[in-house]
């Protein structure tokens, strides 16, 4: 393999999102370097998918449209009321849509990969109507502005977001001993209303999945004393009165005192004394500063990055750098994407589906419509819906996640259908060179080579070696 | 895998013998007359609507609308003194005749909460809780057999049949024009690719068994006759899942179960068919995450519930007959759903041990973990 363009060939489509036209030769002058510039200076996100709406106002239209529907029940009247769907659907659409034109157009496609790898890592899934609307504005909101911060800051920011407390359930976390908690389980004993008590399920998940990994040594004990410190960690869903609690974040998540139970924590053998919001923050910020945590996250970035079981050669240096610079994310990039393992032709990892159909629109230098179901017609077909991985452990990061006789044969579908969409001025070999580089094989330019124009675009986006990076 | 010449011949289509790709113990798997569908309901079907039971004094009252859900048929399809089938269900009803068919009612889960997603991983976990495992019973189940391998109808793999053990996918291609061309095309380079060759092979393999252009369709009818033309070849998956959504019915339910349920009991009609001999082998399990409250609500329909019926159809069940406990209507949970009288567990449990021939400890112990207390129930199977 040419080594400039070997090299080139895997930044674009192992480190970067695929590559577009005559892209390679480019980055062929410094492959290294090509994938360095971006995560210092990353071009700015598309001005329409910055222009979305924020959390605050769709947890506002969804409450609004709550009161609607509450409203017409009581009149039996709920049909006079649209559906979530028929209401939002356009929302969601449009949110799927310009993610994806993100994706396909972006000059920082490193930088944008690893928008993607965070905000799987913190996963919401749409299951419940409320995430469903907010999941786009989770990614905007609390992953996209802070990968290239310290750990610490991108964890608080995601435990914070209303997405998150509403989809693992901390909103409904009220402590026992708290104002609220005290009050409904007394009218709870009376036999009245619900009792009130702690969910775990953010705090067992900021620890399993977000932090420390399943085995980074800590106990129920701690997964219940820091759902405690969490307790109080609503959004303006709940707490829609302005005057009542205190700002979390300004997307719409709020501490509120009442729900709050009080009294210190011990976490992994450590005091916390801090009151109110500041002792969950403070014990999340300790969680970012563990070890295990420093191994978790290099784990899954080598993962992501190099191999399904990353060499541990690669991970011990990933979790040293972040040890080393405090859970600054920037070092610790630069040591995955400086590292000799990293660039090695073999092993390759396999595209999930949205990097499957990124990778083709960035090789015909295509961009997705602004507007319709396209792209989540599309993942669905591949096996994969959008924002709704349907686990807190977000999609799968491993080949055996994805390989199956159906996924295979949809992605053919697929490849058929967008070969009609080569430019004119570009023939088929053009379209493999481009795209595979050096990794083009022999057997596949053969095959394009006695092949129509149409079929023989197809064939590339087809090819085995399309489906790795 | 697959021999280079395997492969070709594979290619060039119109083998009589099929040969599935990925079975290495052939012989094993392909001795086992044994077929299992399981039919995944997705959205909690409401099981008093699908078997509603008309003979209780309180029945009418409680259901008000919903207990007589298409008057315009006038049919009751009666089971016995208690029971019977919802109009749409009339093949079912000739089944049950046959004693082919057969129900176990009041099933529920051991999480009794009442979010849709949180029980469905649950039912599809096989654990106690939602969160219980990361893998599926159905996978477990098949990872207990020699040899075999599952079928999936579907792109990805739900949680009931992810694991170690091998589940081939299928799912129908929607449009006109399938990717077969390309497909040959691209086949010799895909059969030097150590990963994807398998997996490719079944896909060209399963197209010899359903065509894309002669697929049943995306709706559940159509998979389910799908499901059966890949259970009757030869060589291929004995155990399969489909699944189907939109039970949800919190509105306008005896419209929509009409439908629905005639989509079912078409998709039983056609497996039916489709399976031909092999039906005397076959259990079909159909299930759904929870059941829905008693009463009706300010919509016309009903919302999230507590227990479900469980329907089994085919040859090798012990029909004609509403198995299990039946606890009645006149205590309700929370003074709104029908009580769970049995565990889901124990249903699955006795089709796996009386059909599929586990054995209990490993019931007990792997395919449902720590389920010892759900005894599984006997007398499912013929």
């Amino acid at each position: 393999m040419d080594n400039g363009l070997g090299r080139a060939i895997i930044a674009a489509n192992r480190f970067g999102l695929g590559a577009g036209p005559g892209e390679i030769e480019d980055i062929a002058h410094d492959p290294k370097e090509w994938v360095l510039a971006q995560l210092e200076q990353p071009e700015p996100p598309d001005e329409a998918l910055l222009g979305l709406q924020g959390s605050p106002e769709y947890l506002a239209r969804f409450k609004q449209y709550r009161r609607e529907r509450r409203a017409a029940r009581q009149q039996d009247e709920q049909a006079a009321v649209p559906k979530f769907g028929k209401r939002f659907n356009g929302d969601m659409l449009t949110e799927i849509q310009l993610r994806a034109r993100q994706q396909c157009g972006t000059a920082s496609p490193v930088h944008e990969r690893l928008v993607m790898f965070w905000s799987n890592h913190f996963t919401v899934s749409a299951e419940k109507q409320i995430v469903r609307l907010l999941a786009g504005a989770f990614e905007r909101e609390a992953i996209r502005p802070h990968i290239s911060d310290d750990f610490a800051t991108l964890l608080l920011s995601a435990e914070q977001h209303p997405a998150m407390l509403l989809y693992l359930d901390n909103v409904s976390s009220i402590g026992p001993g708290a104002r609220m908690g005290r009050k409904r389980n007394r009218r709870a004993a009376k036999g009245r209303g619900k009792p009130a008590g702690i969910n775990e399920n953010l705090a067992r998940e900021a620890m399993e999945l977000h932090s420390l990994g399943v085995d980074g040594g800590y106990r129920q004990q701690d997964v219940l004393e820091l759902a405690r410190a969490l307790t109080g960690w609503r959004t303006r869903f709940q707490v829609p009165d302005r005057n009542k609690g205190q700002a979390l974040t300004p997307h719409g998540s709020v501490f509120q005192h009442h729900a709050h139970e009080p009294g210190s924590r011990k976490l992994l053998g450590k005091t916390f004394s801090q009151r109110n919001a500041t002792q969950g923050r403070a014990m999340l910020r300790y969680l970012a500063d563990q070890p295990a945590t420093a191994a978790h996250v290099a784990t899954a970035l080598a993962r992501h990055y190099v191999d399904d079981d990353p060499p541990r050669e690669l991970v011990e240096h990933l979790a040293k750098a972040y040890r080393r610079h405090e859970g600054r994310l920037l070092p610790v990039y630069r040591a995955l994407f400086t590292h000799e393992l990293a660039w090695q032709e073999q092993p390759r990892k396999f595209r999930r589906p949205d990097e499957y159909l990124v990778a083709l629109h960035r090789a015909l230098g295509e961009l997705p419509a602004a507007q319709g179901p396209h792209w989540k017609r599309e993942l669905q077909l591949l096996g994969q819906r959008a924002f709704r991985p349907g686990s807190p452990a977000g999609w799968g990061d491993t080949a055996d996640d994805w390989i199956g006789a159906d996924a295979l044969w949809k992605r053919l579908l697929i490849a058929q259908q967008y070969a009609e969409q080569l430019p004119r001025e570009r023939d088929p070999m053009e379209l493999a060179q481009d795209s595979l580089g050096p990794t083009l094989q022999e057997s596949t330019a053969i095959a394009i080579s006695q092949s129509g124009r149409r079929q023989g675009a197809a064939i590339v986006l087809a090819s085995p070696e399309f489906q790795w990076r | 895998m697959l021999t280079r010449r395997q492969f070709l011949t594979r290619l060039a289509g119109g083998c009589s013998l099929l040969l599935w790709p990925g079975v290495t113990t052939l012989a094993d798997g392909a001795g086992q007359p044994q077929r299992l569908v399981v039919v995944l309901l997705r959205g909690a079907m409401d099981g008093l609507t699908a078997v509603p039971s008309y003979g209780e004094p309180r029945f009418e009252e409680l259901r008000g609308e919903l207990a007589f859900p298409d008057k315009a048929q006038e049919v009751m399809r009666k089971l016995d003194d208690t029971f019977a089938l919802h109009p749409s269900l009339e093949f079912c009803h000739q089944l049950f005749r046959h004693q082919e068919f057969a129900v176990v009612h009041a099933c529920g889960l051991p999480y009794t909460g009442r979010s849709h997603f949180a029980a469905q991983d649950c039912l599809e976990n096989g654990s106690d809780s939602p969160d219980g495992s990361r893998t599926g019973w159905l996978n477990r189940a098949v990872g207990e057999l020699q040899g075999q391998q599952g079928l999936s109808i579907s792109s990805a793999r739900p949680l009931l049949v992810r694991g170690e053990a091998p589940f081939v996918t299928w799912s129908p291609t929607p449009g006109k024009h399938g990717p077969e061309d390309l497909a040959h095309r691209v086949a010799d380079l895909y059969d030097e690719d150590e990963r994807l060759s398998e997996p490719f092979a079944q896909a060209l393999t399963s197209q010899q068994i359903v065509p894309d252009s002669r697929g049943g369709g995306e709706q559940l009818a159509g998979v389910m006759q799908s499901a059966g033309r890949f259970l009757s070849a030869e060589n291929a998956p004995r155990i399969a899942m489909v699944q189907d959504g939109g039970w949800d019915t919190h509105a306008r339910q005896n419209a929509v179960l009409k439908r629905k349920l005639r989509g079912l009991d078409t998709g039983v009609k056609r497996l039916r068919a489709t399976l031909g001999d092999d039906w005397r082998h076959t259990v079909v399990v159909i299930v759904t995450e929870f059941g829905r409250t008693v009463g009706i609500n300010g919509t016309r329909g009903t919302d999230h519930g507590t227990a479900s019926s469980v329907l089994l159809a085919g040859g090798a069940v012990r029909g004609g007959k509403v198995h299990g406990e039946w606890p009645g209507l006149s205590r309700l949970r929370d003074n709104r759903d029908l009580i769970a009288a049995q565990d889901m567990r124990s249903v699955l449990k006795g089709v796996l041990r009386d059909h599929l021939h586990i054995d209990t400890k490993a019931l007990d112990a792997r395919v449902f973990p720590d389920s010892r207390d759900a005894r599984p129930l006997d007398g499912l199977i013929a």
